[in-house]
């Protein structure tokens, strides 16, 4: 009886070690499933309100779960805050109840701001909320977000909002990745815009997750990108990708071949590739 | 105490073991699809292949792994990825060494060359060439910057080109297919990289309610209105499902695009409705979306 006892006793000591030494480090995923959350605004308050992102947000899901991934989050309309998207103040990404720093990949789609010309060098890399609570609802990601950073675990952003990755502002990006790996988004102007779709985020969701039952290929983030942010368009808009890395091959390797299942560790932000494609 | 070191010893290995299978990807493969099946499951398969090797000119190297579900008929390979659906003409292909523009290159010939391949491609998938609305190339531009840690300033690289992909989009009867389209980049070595042609074919009433909606929407026709915003265009066209789907739902739409009237705004709204003007049904995706216990209201934030 006693060894019985003595035996459990080395289990359960043995699984915990097993199970501390497996998340000892928080930049190490597991690569056969990753944890979405996906964030969609069509109520605007009456003002300009979108009327695909919840079902445009509902089919990018879909294919991650049927893909074998979970889910942290899936808030929608007033749920969605703009604090869940900034790095500072108490209420931020680190949000337990839906920060954009919880899960590995984040998928957001609502409005975002657009400048009048794709030439400007004023600040235009705003996402837009009409949240209930965390406020402001304007939140300028050069400035106001860090991602991957004091144990946040994000490693793809991915923007569905019009112009928040202007290519003008794309160089300021850089202090976003605070262990982020990607993030991805449109470039244009007021007269050269995204259109509220569901096809796009329906396309991107599939081929960034991959559904195997189907032979439905998965691809890398960043060419997944490239097909699909073109998709419902103006002409002239771009679709962004960009990928941090230690080295300047690390950041172009991460650009053309990293998958969200990759499971790489995370990048510092020494180096940034980009890319772009425009209609 | 040995004897104890040595049960502690045992424990731990069978617990590790344990944990580390459980723990690790299988390595197994799937297994082949082709073992057990009907006559007309390997009909199926045999046609998949045909289509992939015979129409598309995909290399199969190595072990192929093939099968079908639900309305999807597929193989891959360590490389290839292809996929057709049954119910539609839309086909799916991907070489995954496509990506990996540093170890093999970018494709290099002229756009007009692309274009000819592209179109020579179509057509042998039997899109019917007299529907392409619209085709063009569109290439990536890539490009690097360095940050130095202690300015903060960064220094960039020059541009360099990337991919190619041609991009076509359909009309029928000069009515916009908003849904149809065709992408397809090819490899360095001028072999298929990407491709994803969804052309369904449209049912007769579906096109002949989009002309009437067409007829309605150019007398006199008012858009709805939504608040902040002004009416930038409309147009009337057909809507399906996408190619990712296990539905194939086809409406026909007056699409009506809107500017924001503050200026920051960006991605216009865009409705789709009927000649009432009241919102149409939207194309389904799936036919059985997986179960989600989605929560609808996210709790106060504490002070």
């Amino acid at each position: 009886m006693r060894r019985i006892v003595f035996c459990f006793g080395v289990f359960l000591i043995a699984a915990t070690l097993l199970l501390f030494f497996n998340n000892r480090d928080p930049r190490t995923v597991d690569a056969s499933a990753i944890v979405l959350s996906t964030g969609a605004i069509n109520d605007y308050g009456g003002n300009a309100n979108l009327s695909h992102d919840i079902a445009e947000a509902n089919d990018f899901r879909a294919w991650y779960i049927v893909a074998g991934n979970s889910i942290f989050t899936s808030w929608t309309d007033g749920n969605v805050w703009g604090s869940d998207f900034r790095d500072k103040g108490s209420r931020n990404d680190m949000d337990a109840s839906g920060g954009s720093d919880k899960a590995q990949v984040y998928y957001y789609t609502g409005h975002g701001t657009c400048p009048s010309s794709q030439t400007t060098t004023s600040a235009v890399d705003f996402l837009v909320t009409h949240g209930n609570f965390g406020t402001p609802d304007f939140t300028h990601i050069v400035t106001d977000s860090v991602w991957g950073n004091s144990g946040g675990r994000l490693q793809f952003m991915l923007i569905d909002a019009s112009c928040p990755t202007e290519l003008p502002e794309i160089t300021q990006l850089f202090p976003i990745f605070g262990g982020l790996h990607m993030v991805t988004g449109n470039s244009g102007d007021v007269n050269h815009d995204t259109l509220d779709s569901e096809d796009r985020g329906n396309e991107f969701g599939v081929q960034t997750a991959g559904t195997p039952f189907i032979f439905f290929p998965q691809l890398p983030v960043g060419d997944a990108w490239m097909n699909t942010g073109l998709i419902d368009v103006q002409s002239q808009v771009c679709a962004v990708a960009a990928a941090a890395g230690d080295t300047r091959d690390d950041a172009i390797n991460r650009r053309e071949n990293e998958r969200v299942t990759s499971g790489w560790s995370n990048p510092s932000n020494n180096w940034m590739a980009w890319k772009w494609v425009c209609n | 105490m040995n004897k104890n070191l040595k049960n502690i010893a045992v424990v731990l290995s069978a617990t590790l073991a344990i944990s580390l299978a459980s723990c690790q990807k299988s390595s197994t493969p799937e297994p082949s699809a082709s073992s057990g099946l009907s006559a007309e499951d390997q009909q199926l398969q045999a046609r998949t292949k045909q289509l992939a090797v015979e129409t598309l000119g995909l290399k199969l190297e190595g072990s192929v792994d093939a099968g079908h579900r639900d309305n999807f008929s597929g193989l891959r390979t360590e490389n290839v990825t292809f996929t057709q659906r049954l119910d539609s003409r839309t086909f799916i292909a991907y070489d995954k060494r496509f990506s990996d523009t540093a170890k093999t290159g970018i494709y290099k010939d002229a756009d007009e060359v692309l274009l000819k391949r592209s179109r020579e491609i179509l057509d042998r998938l039997k899109i019917p060439i007299a529907e392409i609305a619209a085709e063009k190339v569109v290439q990536e531009k890539t490009q690097t910057g360095e940050r130095d840690p202690k300015t903060g300033k960064m220094k960039m690289e020059p541009i360099e080109p990337g991919k190619k992909w041609v991009l076509a989009s359909r009309q029928v009867e000069s009515l916009p297919v908003f849904s149809s389209r065709a992408t397809i980049a090819l490899s360095s070595n001028g072999e298929i990289g990407f491709l994803e042609v969804h052309w369904p074919e449209i049912p007769t009433k579906v096109i002949e309610d989009a002309r009437r909606y067409r007829d309605m929407a150019g007398k006199n026709w008012h858009a709805p209105a939504l608040k902040g915003t002004r009416v930038e265009s409309v147009t009337v066209g057909v809507l399906h499902s996408p190619p990712a789907a296990t539905a194939l739902d086809f409406v026909p739409v007056i699409r009506v695009i809107y500017t924001p009237l503050d200026k920051r705004i960006g991605k216009k709204p865009v409705a789709y409705v009927d000649p009432e003007g009241k919102p149409v049904s939207m194309p389904r995706v799936l036919l059985q979306p997986p179960r989600e216990d989605l929560k609808s209201l996210r709790d106060k934030p504490a002070r």
